[in-house]
């Protein structure tokens, strides 16, 4: 018995939409909601910021932006400095100064090269992967 | 103050962990957010196990359904379920009608408008909540340690933000986002671990790895450094770590005779690929491999011969086929090919005259071409070798011994170092560059194949261009939350990397929050007590405004000063 729940509700019965559906479906709304906007001649609206915000950005002098940031403003930047990253060893993680021409891989010496050399297609894939480095036929 | 303020439940929503309770009581809820549903066959139940109950059963286990994808919600059923739990074990039982207490929900930052659409809908329409209020959980992890202005760097389950804040307002438009996080980092060492030991029996639960992963990551405070002390034999021993799998093993007690012996033989000798080689190539091991191979050649050189046997029969049932079709045109009429050549004229009359098909008996020649036809058939020897090699295959899985381990004994130095010693035959797992490998990627993404900065760079771009101007109040207090800052030396490495990216004469300080599993649920508890006027969206909001009103609001509430 759940007195906390109401009786008369009805859960949606929708397909669970996966955070990348989400994401989509957000951002097609919104270049649609544009694209009509933009027919009509609206101009963008901007977004209701509280006062305090508003003040706060003010006074730093900061420029607060008309849309609430999306998932994708969001996201951090790639790095100035790639070279500071070093290449690792993608078997051992000791730091790699070779590559293997053939599958890609990073490695350390002539050891872990033989052990390479021996490896199956789904262990290098794992390794590729690990790195982001390997390619998906789909 | 305090009792100005009605008690609320707060339920802090973690990909990790759902902790909730009551803002006035010391009892709380903390549980993995997940759910089976299991129906007995029996008596055609559906039980529900929620959060740890999860565990109790491998089906039941196996089955485990999450709310979110990552940290944003996506299957509401699952939620709802969620809910319920929390309330019942709340106590929530003899209330009246409906939740009766206003609802704090705290989640991760994330920007996305139909998750909160929904939850609200849930809380709304199914629990008759009252009122509610979204909060962003590393924030009120800053409140409750007392921040007021400062960079907020939350390192949690799902994903890892950091938040600039000046004088309690969230600077929310100015926060980034990396996709490193906990969760990633243990499918990280368990990815890592699976491929250092691929044998089949040894696939690692999630709990497993999760519990490497906590007990034994740690963050180096210089890579390279630590990484060379792996490279030399007399200080990887500083790094390295067994870890012992309790596990259903078969035993191995052939095979290791042969390994051992072949380590004998390799010790004696000075340990070079060839010399070893010849040691083991005698074991049972060797001998079964070498088995496996023939009957697999074997297999491979029928198949082939098969195929070729039955490219001979295709062509020669078309053949066949050819001429009997020929013949049926000269048994029903009068025409055939030649015929038909010489006499163009006569067309006419060679179409009157196909009568081939007008008496029903004709069809049955296509039956007859049929069941001479090319059959498949799997020849007596193919499947005896079949069974022959399954046999050796699991003489060969049994005995817990599979190429690379086989292989091991060649290697002396860099990989025999790299998987530790005869780890494979105890299930006992050797740690050395996954230990720090995983909290790596917070620094340096792309160790991790991430295109992104990492947070101190994040931190120090912040700091030295968009808020230069407060730059110094901000690098004042930099404050780390989230799971994965309890790892060993997250602060000092954050520390130092963010100094060497600033300008010398900075004042920087980097602080942990003392207790980020529960701090943002205090955080809500505090502020309850503490704060006069709260921002809540009641019931006749959504009822009125409706959703998307209801959505606008949450996200003012989120970036306005606390």
């Amino acid at each position: 018995p759940k007195p906390f729940k109401n009786p008369n509700w009805k859960p949606k019965k929708e397909r669970v939409k996966t955070l990348k559906q989400i994401l989509s479906d957000e951002a097609r709304a919104e270049a649609e909601a544009a694209a009509a906007r933009q027919e009509r001649g609206e101009p963008e609206p901007e977004f209701p910021w509280d006062e305090s915000t508003r003040e706060m950005y003010k006074k730093l002098g900061l420029h607060l932006p008309k849309r609430y940031p999306t998932w994708n403003d969001l996201e951090a930047g790639p790095s100035l400095h790639p070279e500071r990253a070093g290449k690792w060893c993608d078997v051992t993680g000791l730091p790699a100064k070779y590559t293997d021409p053939k599958t890609g891989l990073r490695y350390y010496d002539s050891e872990v090269y033989a052990y390479i050399r021996g490896m199956t297609k789904e262990q290098v894939e794992g390794y590729l992967a690990l790195r982001g480095a390997n390619v998906v036929l789909k | 103050m305090a009792s100005e303020n009605p008690r609320t439940i707060i339920i802090d929503n973690g990909s990790w962990r759902i902790r909730a309770g009551f803002s006035d009581s010391s009892r709380r809820l903390c549980f993995p957010p997940l759910i089976s549903r299991f129906k007995d066959r029996k008596s055609n139940e559906t039980f529900l196990y929620c959060g740890e109950d999860v565990f109790v059963d491998s089906v039941t286990k196996s089955s485990a359904r999450r709310p979110s994808d990552q940290n944003i919600i996506v299957n509401f059923e699952a939620m709802e379920s969620l809910l319920d739990y929390t309330f019942l074990n709340l106590g929530l039982d003899t209330q009246a009608t409906g939740v009766a207490t206003p609802l704090v929900i705290a989640e991760n930052f994330h920007s996305i408008q139909y998750p909160r659409k929904r939850m609200m809908e849930l809380l709304f329409e199914a629990y008759s909540a009252p009122s509610l209020s979204f909060e962003i959980d590393s924030l009120l992890a800053f409140f409750q340690n007392n921040g007021s202005t400062g960079l907020v760097v939350s390192c949690g389950h799902s994903f890892s933000h950091i938040i600039p804040v000046y004088d309690g307002t969230p600077l929310l438009p100015s926060a980034a986002r990396l996709n490193w996080s906990g969760a990633r980092a243990i499918s990280y060492t368990a990815d890592l671990l699976g491929l250092k030991y691929p044998s089949a029996s040894r696939r690692m639960t999630q709990y497993q790895a999760e519990s490497i992963f906590i007990s034994q990551s740690f963050v180096a405070p210089d890579y390279s450094r630590a990484v060379g002390l792996l490279s030399s034999a007399s200080t990887f021993g500083l790094i390295s770590r067994e870890v012992q799998i309790v596990a259903n093993f078969p035993s191995t007690l052939e095979a290791t005779d042969s390994i051992s012996g072949a380590e004998r033989a390799a010790q004696k000798t000075d340990i070079r690929g060839a010399t070893v080689i010849e040691a083991a190539s005698r074991g049972p091991v060797a001998t079964a491999m070498r088995q496996r191979d023939t009957i697999i050649s074997k297999l491979l050189s029928l198949e082939k011969n098969s195929t070729e046997a039955n490219i001979r029969r295709h062509a020669a049932n078309k053949a066949r086929m050819r001429d009997i079709a020929l013949l049926a045109c000269d048994n029903g009429s009068s025409t055939s090919q030649k015929a038909t050549s010489r006499n163009r004229s006569n067309k006419a009359k060679e179409e009157q005259d196909d009568l081939f098909g007008i008496d029903d008996n004709d069809w049955t020649i296509y039956q007859d071409l049929k069941s001479q036809g090319v059959v498949e058939t799997f020849s007596a020897d193919a499947r005896d070798l079949v069974k022959d090699l399954e046999a050796v295959q699991n003489r060969m899985s049994g005995s817990g011994i599979d190429a690379v381990s086989f292989r091991r004994i060649k290697y002396s130095r860099t990989l025999s170092v790299f998987w530790g010693n005869e780890s494979t035959m105890n299930n006992a797992l050797t740690l050395n560059v996954e230990r720090l490998r995983s909290l790596e990627p917070f620094f340096n993404p792309s160790i991790a194949g991430l295109d992104s900065a990492g947070l101190p760079e994040l931190a120090a771009h912040l700091l030295g261009t968009e808020f230069q101007s407060i730059s110094g109040s901000l690098a004042a207090d930099i404050f780390v939350t989230g799971g994965c800052c309890l790892a060993g030396g997250f602060r000092s490495r954050f520390l130092n990397d963010l100094a060497r990216l600033l300008p010398e004469n900075e004042v920087l300080r980097v602080r942990l929050a003392s207790d980020p599993i529960w701090d943002p649920w205090q955080g809500a508890a505090r502020r309850n007590e503490v704060s006069e006027h709260r921002d809540w969206i009641s019931r006749s909001d959504w009822e009125e405004g409706g959703a998307e009103y209801c959505v606008a609001r949450t996200r003012i509430m989120n970036s306005s000063r606390k």
